[in-house]
Formats: structure tokens, sequence, C-alpha cells
């Protein structure tokens, strides 16, 4: 059973690594309105935490949002660079998920097939 | 929606939305009763009257990229296909509470699905709210888990840190097998 002590462990490891974190760089958002969540956000989200923990990254915010108004792409994902620039990704699962986190996040090469783009074309 | 998780997912989002500081969820099962109570509670900015009746049409919505809204007609749907009754009570400036009693045994009654994962990217993504989550059924077992005591914990570590949004969700998944079993 999991116990409520092991947030003490969570605590120190994540000051010590905040100690050597320069600072916050990508944001990913995904959407999780009723458009999102029906179409299978939730563990869209839930893989891309899952993935960023097994590669050690710790610079990288994952956050829920409301509706990104275009709902037959959904699951919709934003990856925020810390300039800005956004790249959208559409109908994400837990496998498109993880390969985001290793091609875009940590190679910093944008997945073309699975971006807006390629899907209106 | 395919469980009930889901749907509690995007109810709690409307109180997020209506800038409550402080969000409850209690689902307590009954099987003497044959029922599954899920209530949601939030100190949000409330709704009137007039607004209040007509939350359950899909036509009615606050959001503004489209002028339907889902979330509460498809939950109370959920709810009422099962034979059970849903309730909106709310009073401007003060919250909103929801309450869906589900008829347990019913062939309509969706599973309840994943609340560790639901509350655990809510909790995450909104790390400035208070969320409390009571599991409890009618033997008397009961799981209180209170952002709270999570936040005086782990002294100044965000709540949206990976790690804590992983061991949120596990912790959650653990107490909800255990209270409520696999409903």
């Amino acid at each position: 059973m999991k116990s409520l002590d092991e947030l003490e462990q969570i605590r120190k490891k994540a000051q010590s690594d905040m100690a050597a974190r320069n600072q916050i760089g990508k944001r990913i958002v995904v959407g999780m309105a009723t458009c999102g969540i029906a179409a299978g956000a939730r563990p869209v989200m839930s893989a891309m935490v899952e993935e960023l923990r097994t590669r050690g990254i710790n610079d990288v915010s994952v956050t829920m949002t409301g509706c990104l108004g275009l709902c037959r792409l959904e699951p919709l994902v934003e990856v925020i660079d810390a300039d800005g620039s956004k790249v959208t990704y559409v109908h994400m699962d837990s496998a498109k998920a993880k390969r985001v986190i290793a091609e875009h996040i940590v190679n910093g090469i944008v997945c073309k097939d699975l971006t807006i783009s390629a899907e209106e074309k | 929606m395919r469980d009930l998780s889901l749907h509690l997912l995007d109810i709690i989002t409307n109180s997020v939305s209506a800038g409550a500081a402080r969000i409850s969820v209690e689902i307590c099962m009954s099987p003497e009763e044959d029922e599954l109570m899920i209530r949601i509670e939030d100190n949000g900015k409330g709704m009137n009257a007039e607004f209040l009746e007509t939350v359950t049409d899909p036509f009615s919505t606050t959001r503004t990229t489209r002028k339907v809204g889902l979330g509460i007609p498809l939950f109370k749907e959920a709810c009422e296909l099962t034979g059970g009754s849903f309730q909106i009570a709310s009073e401007p400036g003060a919250g909103t509470s929801v309450t869906a009693r589900f008829v347990l045994s019913s062939i309509d009654r969706l599973p309840l699905g994943d609340i560790g994962e639901t509350i655990s990217g809510l909790i995450g993504s909104y790390p400035d709210r208070d969320f409390v989550i009571l599991f409890s059924n009618r033997q008397g077992d009961k799981s209180m888990f209170d952002t709270y005591d999570i936040r005086e914990r782990l002294q100044g570590v965000p709540l949206s840190d990976p790690n804590v949004y992983l061991f949120i969700r596990d912790y959650l998944r653990e107490q909800q097998e255990q209270i409520l079993g696999g409903i």
C-alpha cells in the first residue's frame, strides 16, 4: 500500500532537483473539455507525465486546459516552447504521446506527421 | 464517456471555471440501498436561479468557442439511464453542489473508472486549488484525501511536480480499490 509518507522522499528529491534546474523549458497543454475527455485526452496526459518521469525530465510542465476549439481533432496537445512558439498535435493517444516526448521534447524534432498541418492537408 | 470518472473530470472543470478555491468530491457505495452516490461541491461563484434552470439543457453553456455545453447533460443522462436521480443546487456567491445517485446494479450504470487519474490531472493543472476526495462504503470504511495535507508534507514543492502527480494518481487508485472495490 502507498502511504503519504512517500511524499517525504518526493519532496527531498524535488528540492534537490530544483537546485539543479535552470528554468522551466517547454510547456505541454492537453485539451480537456467535454470533447477532449470523451476522445481520450486523460490517458494522454498521464502517458506524457509518465514518460517525462521515466526520462528524468523535470523542466517540462504538463497541464490540462479547456476547449481548444477544434473538437473533431481531439485529443489535442500543444507543445509551447520557451520562446512562445507552438506546435499543435491532433488525434493523440498514449503511444503518440510517448513519441512526442522522445522526439520533440528530448531531441527537439517536431513529429510532423502528427501535427495539425499534416492532418489538414 | 466511457466511465463515471471521465464525467467527474468534466464536471469538476466547471467548478474550476467558476473560480472555486475548494472542490470536494464524495463517492459513496451502498449495496444495501443499491446505490452509488457521487457528489461534487465547490465554493465557486455559483449560478442564479435562471441559469440553474437551463443548465441541464445542452444548448446552455458559458463557453465561448461554441453554443453547446454537454458536460452536465451527459452526466445527468448517465445517471438517469440507471433509474437514478440527479440534482444540482447552487447559490450565487456561495457555490454549487451536484449530486448524482446511480442505481448500483443497473446494467446501464457505467463503471466508476479511474478516479486517481482524474484527480491527479486536476491537481497538477490547478495546483492553487484545494481538492478533497472522500471514498466511503456502508461497512463504514472511509478514505479521505485532502490537498491541504499534501501541501503541508511537500513544504513548497509544487503539486504540479510529475512525481507528485504520479504518486497522487497511484495512491487514489489504491484507496478506490480498497474502499469501493471494482465497481
